[in-house]
């Protein structure tokens, strides 16, 4: 994979850093910036209210992405449709969307099913929605692999609920453990379940098949695109009648003090002046995605990945979360008697750029490790000498904690 | 000795340091030599809140002085603590309310303590400002 060229940040004086942070959020290639850098300097005009030239080609630029998104999540004969695709400011904000328009008229006869490893965006929302409306809140547990648990999921969609939503990660950002999502969908398919997949960090790596869900949610940022931007594919039907989530201009058909008409989908979600330059440079992001070759990226990532999580357990003292288990674009380990801040500050002083803490899945890690880790995150440019970098700065770095 | 001349005194060490990583080490150093923090001491009203470590803080008067003794899981912090306390432990209450913060430059430290972790200090400042009023 030879893509690092593409990208300013790392080939024009460098200052040296080794980013092994692309789960917080991936670098972005130099085609995006110049894509939204072109929405600024040419056609700098709101979408769907003027009828002047800038605002027809924002317009025009703007909705072309809907089909780019589409194509890119759909495999072998799934059409998705541009009305099943909804621009959000990222994955957090289509969950919050799914839990208080989908479920809007939810209750204590419904309930959601998460996993043991989501982030707090997946989880909370669904939080707010039990102590709103008293929906159950289930959770899955994780296999010894680190995988969802299959039985467990089946015994809790048993449960004779009236409406159940089944929300997880395909690629839990605090375990880097792919999951078995085909049959996580077919299997809660077969209970009438409604399932929604926080592909936050799937999407970027590996081939996304939507068949076998009901919503999916994405981020921009981390699928080397701009930030404050999102995608919530949401299958036809579903959202078409749920109340809005937000309010405003757009997503209107006729408004009057007496009462107002909601627009159609995906319009119906996307209320006021939307991050147009983001969705813009989305859409040439994925498109760059493609002409690396979502397979060629994640056969990339998986070789990294494999290189780091075998070099990372030779080294003294560390222990990654799940060991056993292959990881696919992410490694998270703790130290022995070395806190996970001070490991990550050592490593920054010798360029490694890392994250460390709770990752935003405080949860599993209070549960199981009680602590925080570190985690070393990889993209297309990430190379094995990055990957030599981070073992040499480590083993620097416990010769003083 | 007065404040300003600790934090001079603070500042030699850490320019004395060849890299960043020997300032850290140094840092880490003056953190072993806090005194022992008692672990029921470790109570959440105590707890200074910081970005991804735990830091707790325990304050006495002693006549017109403030005596504190802190820890955290995290050493380099306990360093920056140790830090702070050089400058401003056993100070008059007084001495310590009137401390400008802005002094802390001086230190030099900007460019290994990231805006972050200096807007933990700064909490732990206020903190002390606090017991100290």
């Amino acid at each position: 994979m030879n893509c690092r060229s593409d990208f300013a940040i790392l080939t024009d004086s460098p200052d040296g850093t080794a980013y092994l942070d692309s789960a917080a959020t991936s670098l972005t290639p130099d085609c995006v910036l110049e894509k939204v850098n072109r929405y600024y300097r040419y056609y700098n005009a709101n979408i769907h209210r003027g009828i002047h030239n800038w605002a027809e080609k924002a317009t025009v630029e703007y909705e072309a992405v809907r089909p780019i998104v589409g194509d890119f999540i759909q495999m072998g004969t799934t059409t998705v449709k541009d009305c099943e695709i909804v621009f959000s400011s990222g994955t957090t904000h289509g969950i919050n969307l799914v839990a208080n328009s989908f479920c809007a008229d939810w209750d204590s006869d419904d309930q959601v099913i998460i996993g043991e490893a989501e982030h707090h965006a997946n989880i909370v929302p669904w939080q707010q929605l039990r102590d709103r409306s008293g929906v159950k809140l289930q959770v899955v547990f994780l296999d010894e692999k680190g995988k969802i648990d299959l039985d467990h999921l089946e015994d809790l969609l048993k449960r004779g609920t009236k409406r159940s939503l089944v929300a997880t990660s395909i690629l839990p950002n605090v375990t880097g453990i792919l999951q078995d999502w085909q049959q996580i969908g077919q299997l809660s398919r077969m209970y009438d379940a409604t399932v929604l997949f926080d592909g936050a960090q799937s999407v970027p790596r590996i081939q996304t098949d939507v068949s076998v869900c009901d919503f999916l949610v994405f981020s921009g940022h981390k699928i080397y695109g701009p930030t404050g931007v999102g995608v919530l594919y949401a299958r036809q039907g579903l959202l078409d009648d749920a109340p809005p989530y937000m309010g405003g201009g757009d997503m209107i058909k006729t408004v009057s003090f007496a009462e107002t008409a909601f627009n159609i989908m995906p319009w119906r979600y996307e209320a006021g002046t939307q991050n147009i330059a983001g969705v813009i440079g989305l859409g040439r992001a994925i498109q760059w995605v493609q002409e690396q070759g979502i397979d060629n990226i994640t056969a990339h990532e998986a070789m990294i990945s494999d290189y780091a999580q075998e070099a990372l357990k030779s080294v003294d003292r560390v222990s990654v979360f799940f060991p056993d288990s292959s990881k696919l674009g992410l490694i998270v380990f703790a130290v022995d008697n070395a806190q996970s801040s001070d490991v990550a500050t050592l490593l920054n002083a010798q360029q490694v750029a890392v994250r460390s803490g709770y990752l935003c899945a405080e949860p599993i890690l209070r549960n199981r490790l009680g602590r925080g880790v570190i985690r070393a995150s990889f993209g297309c440019y990430t190379t094995t000498e990055e990957i030599d970098r981070l073992i040499t700065a480590l083993q620097k770095s416990l010769q003083t904690l | 000795m007065m404040i300003t001349e600790e934090i001079q005194d603070i500042r030699q060490l850490l320019e004395d340091c060849p890299d960043d990583l020997t300032k850290y080490q140094t840092i880490i150093e003056m953190g072993d030599d806090l005194d022992p923090y008692p672990e029921s001491y470790k109570l959440d009203e105590l707890k200074v809140s910081g970005c991804q470590s735990d830091l707790w803080l325990y304050a006495e008067h002693h006549g017109d002085c403030l005596h504190m003794i802190a820890t955290s899981d995290a050493v380099i912090v306990r360093g920056l603590v140790a830090i702070v306390f050089q400058i401003l432990n056993d100070r008059p209450r007084q001495e310590i309310r009137d401390f400008d913060v802005a002094l802390l430059a001086q230190l030099g430290i900007q460019n290994i303590v990231t805006p972050g972790r200096q807007n933990g200090i700064g909490s732990l400042i206020n903190r002390i400002k606090l017991l100290a009023s």
